[in-house]
């Protein structure tokens, strides 16, 4: 009784988590922001709704290993993907919209070749310039 | 049924999903919405495996292991690499 007292509690507020989660993928402006609002979704919903089904099902049946592998295996992958979407959106173009400084461009300018000449490079980070613009990235 | 009511929630949430994946300005926004999509989904089946048989569960984590290899092809295709790089 108790149990599924707890797995009912659960369910619900792994389905309000996961509603609050899709509002806030409509919401936010941008898509390092929007990574956030995944996790919540990812990791908050299902999980929880997961603990649920662990306390809800009949103990001595597969249901409650099915869903402890379940949880494990969201944990292990949903950064693994977030952290991969998230550079690759970087290196494709798509940039923040209020940056203030960029720190992974200037690790991309000095591992690989620059469009502009050294020289140029050289004076432009002098002069405290932060690599705010599309035109370093337009060789691809 | 006392599973309606968070059913329905979640429907609502995958809703909200497909909106971003119908109007996001870029493939990434697109990725991410289409990732919550699938554990959302995930969801669903779960609670619906508690009210019918037991294979929808299996179901769910196959479906998960897919999402997951999706969104890791793509962003390899982004970054401009090959698969094994």
């Amino acid at each position: 009784m108790v149990n599924e007292m707890i797995g009912l509690i659960l369910i619900f507020a792994g389905s309000i988590i996961s509603f609050i989660g899709a509002f806030g993928l409509l919401r936010f402006p941008d898509i390092y922001c929007r990574t956030h609002a995944q996790t919540v979704v990812n990791v908050g919903g299902t999980c929880l709704i997961l603990l649920g089904v662990f306390f809800q099902a009949p103990f001595f049946s597969l249901y409650p290993v099915k869903s402890i592998l379940l949880i494990i295996f969201i944990f292990l992958t949903s950064p693994v993907g977030t952290h991969a979407i998230a550079r690759a959106a970087y290196k494709s173009g798509v940039k923040p919209k209020k940056l203030h400084e960029d720190e992974l461009g200037y690790k991309i300018m000095e591992n690989e070749k620059p469009l502009v000449r050294e020289k140029d490079y050289e004076k432009l980070k002098q002069s405290g310039y932060r690599f705010r613009k599309r035109r370093f990235f337009k060789r691809r | 049924m006392t599973y309606e009511i968070p059913i329905y929630i979640l429907l609502a949430a995958s809703g909200l999903c497909i909106l971003r994946i119908s109007r996001g300005p870029s493939i990434p926004d697109r990725v991410i919405a289409t990732d919550a999509f699938v554990s959302i989904i995930i969801s669903i089946m779960v609670l619906l495996s508690l009210e019918t048989n037991d294979f929808l569960m299996d179901i769910a984590i196959v479906y998960s292991v897919l999402g997951f290899l999706g969104t890791i092809a793509i962003s390899k295709y982004l970054e401009g690499k090959k698969i094994g790089e």
